[in-house]
């Protein structure tokens, strides 16, 4: 009888995640703990092992496809069971949509078998019943129309592309004469789609009055000079995230500079013994405990709001994420209570955590539970930046070159090291003053180390 | 034992187009034939029929030329010829279907498959492997109680293009469904009496009533017989003939003919496949969904295998579905089947009739126009029929066309996008059709929609 394999939980807090790929084919053979499907959660991607030997006679979810956890995504059939039939359409596809109930197991199964209602024969032993029910419709496969026609009306072309973006056609509001739906309504459709954040209903998501995304249209003449790819994987997940931030806080940019100097100096000095203890020093162990004497001092910086509850969150804990570049789009792993940590500790795990984000390799939990984000443009070079809060943070620092300025010191032009530094912070829980008073006092622990070593605890 | 990504149990429309698609697509791909390739439409239905139709429609247009003074000599039918010319135009087809199997690298292997799994076949002691099996094996004529095809005495579809062995004096058609008209109108002209019969209380039941009913006159006028509501009870032979005893509205009858076609349907040939446990419908049809899988995972249906209606444009369609589902696109049938019967004249129709549209509960208005109105046809002498555009009240979306009259099977196909586009009456209305053609009757009909028909009173 073929088991469910179940999406199991990744991490805590993570409630869905994306199938990127499926590593095995329908009908292949495969072994216990082999990998059979890659799956994405808060921009982490991970290979699920198999959780018994068999043959995979079904995939229930197809890539793409953001599934809560719990779903089934796929059938085992014992050896010997090829060709099973497929579950009866309800089971399979009552349980995709909704978020399934946690299991009562504690330790997480990532299957269960079935309990008789799906029945499955050996097909070779008898011959199929006359009758019966359908086998189930795939999430992309025409539903009966909704309308009084009995059939959604759309352009066949616009019937193909709903398809192949994995939208029901019936969902679409169409523009044309009787509600026909065109090809510029699935498009429209789909964009405003990946633009929502995962989970909202959509009649829940704009406000009245909000406008729908801008419809893209190619200019005509360049149609061949065109690629287009699916909005997938990690870049769709950057993306919601991106306009989660965009929208649903209220950035707000402060700017100051500081002067680098004796941080630089410090740092030339404390270099060979790190190097000693084989660890690369840069400054970045040295902003993160600033940032955190920073944030002891104006705790509100170290907030997130609960909308649901309308309440705003005070932590008493430090984790820092730090926005790091990858080939594959922009991650940000997380150093998790920097308060307790050693500058040496940090410089090790700043450096761990950037080349397991490069290489891919990082893990839900190395991802999740920031409470502030720092970003350095500086290593890349630009002069300035205004970077995007790192939602549910309240504000994330942007951090940037280090570079030699003439600036006017008792009355003389003087050469100094300095360095811009931008804070972005969401204004419904910090104001202005006092994001200006934070971004003060990190320049002040920063401009003279020595208070840094006097004050931190 | 070789591997494929596909195999194709079948190369009739469905099958042909499933192995072409999916070879297109990159998938090495096997089409298993037991018969000849091009199935029953390219061998024994659609085209060897189209063929002996254009004969009688010949037959008939030097007849009528006699209207405006051109008169032929009666040279007389040579069967063989016609039938060799019918063989020509099939083999033409069949050779074209594997040229096209050649060109895209689709593997043909002639044989009986036996299928031994979800994965596996034997074709003739040779295995094959495949990732995804196109069941594609088509259907056949049912046989009516007390009629059993000899393909002597009683015909199915199949004996009765045998034209080449005689045409009976008297033909009985039971069933006036499209393959029993069309072939009653090839036995009228090549010369036999010919008596239809139907069950139900119009030809061509479920189509548009009226349409019917100016089919059967002009059948009736070229002598074909037509009883509705009359059931075939059993046949004896006799030194008369065959003396079929029939029951209808006004009793019991005997009708003496000399040879009877039975073409009161098609069952599907899934009995070889209970094997796999595909499930099954009351009829033995294979349950799929839109994408054209059965409850197997890996093995589709299509065609007439997978259910009504049994028509080659829709298997063909059904094929390229499932080779591209097969191939991992987002693919599924959902389209409107326009219906054609090859009569004289036509029939064709897309979308709702006015009938069902009602029944759905949906206010209509509907517009029509008469042949009789329209330049072309009258210089064709075809003046016999009208289109009849059903679009609905409120938004004059079109939701069905019927066409019956000459050409009806090429004009259907504009009528088809109108549907499958959404299009209003209005969006027919106010594209410019050339004039003199046929086609100007289906704007006519949608401009009468908006009572707006130039060459009509609109009413």
């Amino acid at each position: 009888m073929p088991k469910e394999v179940l999406l199991p939980e990744l991490a805590e807090s993570i409630v869905e995640g994306e199938i990127v790929k499926w590593l095995v084919e329908e009908g292949d053979y495969v072994k216990k703990d082999q990998p059979i499907v890659e799956v994405m959660t808060d921009k982490v991607t991970v290979e699920l092992p198999s959780p018994f030997e068999g043959i995979l006679v079904k995939k229930l979810v197809q890539e793409g496809d953001v599934v809560p956890i719990h779903t089934p995504i796929a059938l085992i059939a014992e050896p010997g069971e090829e060709g099973a039939e497929v579950p009866a359409p309800a089971a399979a596809a009552a349980a995709a949509p909704q978020k399934a109930a946690p299991l009562e197991d504690e330790d997480r199964v990532l299957f269960k078998p079935e309990e008789g209602k799906l029945e499955v024969k050996s097909p070779f032993k008898e011959a199929a019943p006359a009758g019966g029910a359908p086998p189930p419709a795939p999430a992309d496969a025409p539903r009966a129309g909704t309308n009084k026609y009995g059939r959604v009306l759309a352009v066949p072309a616009a019937r193909k592309l709903a398809r192949e973006l994995g939208i029901a056609i019936e969902e679409v509001p169409g523009s044309g004469p009787a509600g026909r739906v065109r090809v510029e309504d699935v498009r429209r459709w789909a964009e405003s789609r990946a633009a929502a954040p995962a989970g909202a209903p959509a009649a829940a998501r704009a406000p009245a009055g909000f406008p729908p995304p801008v419809a893209y249209k190619t200019p005509s003449g360049y149609e061949a000079l065109e690629e287009r790819k699916p909005l997938r994987g990690l870049r769709r997940v950057i993306a919601q995230q991106m306009v989660a931030s965009h929208l649903y806080t209220v950035r707000t940019l402060t700017v100051d500079e500081l002067d680098a100097t004796e941080l630089v100096h410090l740092r030339e000095t404390l270099k060979p013994e790190a190097e000693a203890a084989g660890v690369k020093l840069s400054y970045l162990p040295f902003i993160f405990k600033a940032v955190v004497q920073a944030l002891k001092k104006y705790p509100v910086l170290n907030t997130s709001l609960d909308e649901e509850k309308q309440e705003i969150v005070f932590k008493k804990y430090y984790n820092l994420g730090m926005a790091v570049a990858t080939e594959a789009g922009l991650v940000v792993p997380v150093i998790k209570d920097v308060d307790k940590k050693t500058v040496l500790e940090l410089a090790r795990e700043a450096r761990e955590l950037a080349e397991k984000a490069r290489a891919g390799k990082l893990a839900p939990e190395d991802v999740t539970g920031s409470t502030f984000s720092i970003t350095n443009i500086g290593s890349i070079g630009a002069l300035f930046s205004f970077p995007i809060i790192n939602v549910p943070d309240a504000a994330i620092l942007g951090v940037h070159t280090i570079q030699d300025r003439p600036v006017v010191k008792d009355g003389a032009i003087v050469v100094r090291k300095m360095m811009y530094l931008s804070l972005s912070f969401d204004h419904r829980l910090v104001d202005g003053a006092e994001a200006a008073m934070f971004l003060r006092e990190i320049i002040r622990l920063l401009e003279s180390p020595g208070r840094l070593m006097l004050e931190m605890r | 034992m070789k591997e494929y990504d596909l195999i194709v149990i079948g190369t009739g429309p469905g099958g042909y187009h499933a192995a072409i698609r999916a070879a297109q697509l990159g998938l090495k791909t096997l089409a298993v034939e037991k018969g000849e390739v091009g199935g029953v439409c390219l061998n024994v239905g659609c085209i060897p029929t189209k063929a002996l139709l254009h004969a009688a429609k010949v037959k008939k247009l030097a007849k009528s030329a006699a209207e405006f003074g051109l008169s032929f000599q009666e040279e007389g039918l040579d069967l063989t010829k016609l039938a060799a010319w019918r063989d020509q135009v099939t083999k033409k087809l069949t050779g074209g279907v594997e040229f096209l199997f050649k060109g895209n690298g689709v593997e043909l292997v002639r044989g009986e498959a036996k299928i031994l799994s979800p994965r596996e076949i034997e074709v003739g002691g040779e295995r094959y492997r495949a990732k995804h099996l196109v069941l594609a094996t088509g259907s056949r004529p049912i046989e009516l109680p007390g009629f059993s095809f000899d393909e002597e005495r009683v015909l199915s579809s199949t004996g009765a293009l045998k034209i080449e062995r005689g045409i009976p004096e008297r033909l009985l058609v039971l069933g006036a469904g499209a393959i029993g008209l069309e072939f009653a109108t090839i036995y009228r002209a090549l010369g036999s009496e010919v008596v239809v019969v139907e069950l139900m209380d119009q030809i061509l039941p479920g189509a548009d009533p009226e349409a019917a009913n100016v089919l059967a006159r002009s059948l009736k006028r070229a002598g074909v017989e037509i009883k509705t509501q009359t059931k075939a009870e059993g046949f004896e032979a006799s030194e008369k003939g065959l003396e079929v005893r029939l029951s209808g509205p006004k009793g019991e009858a005997t009708l003496v003919v000399d040879r009877i076609l039975v073409a009161v349907g098609r069952r599907p040939n899934s009995e070889g496949l209970v094997g796999l446990g595909l499930t099954l419908d009351e009829k033995g049809f294979v349950v799929t969904d839109e994408r054209m899988q059965t409850s197997v995972p890996g093995v589709f249906a299509i065609g007439d295998l997978r259910g009504a209606p049994l028509l080659a444009h829709k298997a063909m369609k059904e094929g390229i579905v499932a080779a591209e589902v097969a191939a991992g696109k987002p693919s599924a049938f959902d389209q409107q089947i326009p219906s054609v019967v090859y009569t004289d004249p036509e029939y064709a129709s897309v979308g709702l009739t006015e009938a069902e549209a009602r029944e759905k509960g949906i206010a209509v208005q509907v517009g029509k126009f008469p042949y009789a109105a329209n330049g072309r046809a009258l210089t064709r002498q075809e003046k016999d029929g009208f289109v009849k555009v059903v679009a609905d009240a409120e938004s004059k979306v079109v939701l069905g066309v019927q066409i019956v009259g000459p050409e009806a099977s090429e004009l259907i196909a504009e009528a088809a996008l109108a549907v499958e586009m959404g299009a209003l009456a209005d969006d027919l209305e106010l594209t410019i059709h050339p004039h003199p053609t046929l086609s100007e009757s289906l704007m006519e009909a949608a401009a009468n929609v908006n009572k707006a028909a130039i060459h009509i009173l609109n009413k």
